[in-house]
């Protein structure tokens, strides 16, 4: 669920660099240059993500109101994706194929022009459908530079990454114990125990060669 | 600075070292935590526990996972935890979640919110990331206590023989442990 209901499922991400003290003021024009722009049936594009408003991803009409809310910066990373079933897709793709071999009194089309129809067939088929909409939330902090978003997903963290970049001139850096370690602020003789770390292990050796032993087995 | 994606993907099993040793505490000291840079709470781990090494997992369900027989077997056998859900006991705050070692995220967590969204949208949200940000702030008082116990010369001295003894169902010398976290603690905050 995302950040205004249910329970919460977020990866935290660091926001690196300097905030502008004005960025209310300033971000507000490039908030609205990277809205999600609804894809066309005739374009050649499958999928398209771009903000929209927390809590209503065909909200489009972003504003200071919906995006800032005291301390935090609220948005919604929409992801729009075209999904033309497999068996449908299918069964208009053959009927086109046998009227156009008649058309052309053929025997069978070349790769060039299957792939040409097979495109002209989905781009039809995508007029009777809407695309897939998925949104994931996005919840910024700007006094503690921390940023949680509502997905695990590694895909739509890249995407969500690249659009924060794009619109606020500033990157995001994914938590990890790595970074978490770096955040507390080592010393550089604790920085290179942490790189050289290795893992704890509890077995004793008998006890690892025994379990060993009955992986084998089984 | 070291390269962002190299840190990212640097020592993530440190993650799981981390799950274990708050399973090792809430059980030596009978689920109550007290960070040293944060409030006195309650955790346990509950509904169920994955542990993992190189390819085999031993997955335990039931309201105490950690006190399941298979779940210190599988401590014995090198694995360590991947994947639990945990509750919190945090002044009036009761808190579970699932928490994942490696990248150290958080799921399903459920926090004691009054407001809903239907009637005020931003009061709601306002309330939520409070709860939300108590709670990271509580998890980070205590991978602070645990990042620098496992720093120390004193993880592999003392703390990594007591893991040991507890995974083994031995008596923990409960006083020797207290006395070292309180003396590496002193040490983190005067560096």
């Amino acid at each position: 669920m995302g950040a205004l209901r249910g329970s919460l499922t977020f990866s935290r991400f660091f926001v690196l660099g300097d905030v502008p003290d004005d960025l209310a003021a300033s971000a507000m024009k490039k908030i609205k240059a990277n809205l999600l722009e609804p894809m066309s049936p005739d374009e050649d594009v499958n999928e398209r993500h771009g903000w929209a408003a927390i809590d209503d991803p065909f909200d489009l009409e972003l504003d200071h109101e919906k995006v800032f809310f005291n301390e935090y910066v609220t948005l919604a990373l929409r992801v729009d994706r075209w999904v033309v079933p497999g068996p449908l897709l299918k069964a208009h793709l053959r009927e086109a194929e046998e009227k156009l071999l008649e058309k052309k009194s053929l025997e069978k089309l070349g790769r060039k022009a299957k792939a040409d129809l097979k495109l002209a067939v989905i781009k039809k088929l995508r007029r009777q459908l809407v695309p897939v909409t998925k949104t994931y939330d996005l919840v910024w902090n700007l006094q503690t530079h921390v940023a949680l978003f509502f997905t695990h997903s590694k895909k739509v963290h890249e995407l969500v990454m690249e659009l924060f970049e794009k619109t606020f001139k500033l990157r995001l850096l994914v938590e990890s114990p790595g970074t978490m370690a770096d955040r507390r602020g080592l010393t550089p003789s604790e920085e290179r125990v942490f790189a050289s770390l290795e893992p704890t292990s509890l077995a004793s050796a008998s006890e690892a060669r025994a379990a060993a032993a009955q992986e084998v087995a089984s | 600075m070291r390269d962002l994606a190299e840190l990212v993907e640097l020592n993530r099993f440190v993650g799981r070292e981390l799950l274990l040793w708050l399973w090792f505490e809430s059980e030596v000291f009978e689920t109550n935590l007290r960070p040293s840079s944060g409030e006195p709470c309650a955790l346990w781990l509950e509904g169920q526990l994955t542990l993992a090494s190189e390819g085999e997992e031993t997955r335990v369900k039931g309201s105490t996972p950690g006190l399941a027989p298979e779940a210190k077997q599988a401590l014995r056998q090198g694995k360590l935890p991947t994947d639990t859900r945990l509750r919190m006991v945090l002044g009036e705050l009761e808190l579970s979640w699932r928490m994942k070692a490696d990248e150290l995220s958080v799921a399903s967590l459920k926090i004691p919110a009054q407001l809903k969204a239907d009637t005020d949208k931003y009061e709601a949200l306002y309330e939520r990331m409070r709860l939300t940000e108590t709670f990271e702030a509580q998890l980070e008082a205590l991978f602070r206590d645990f990042i620098a116990l496992r720093l120390d010369d004193a993880w592999e001295g003392v703390v990594v023989p007591e893991l040991k003894k507890w995974a083994r169902g031995k008596a923990i010398d409960e006083a020797r442990y207290a006395a070292l976290k309180a003396r590496v603690s002193r040490k983190k905050g005067k560096a």
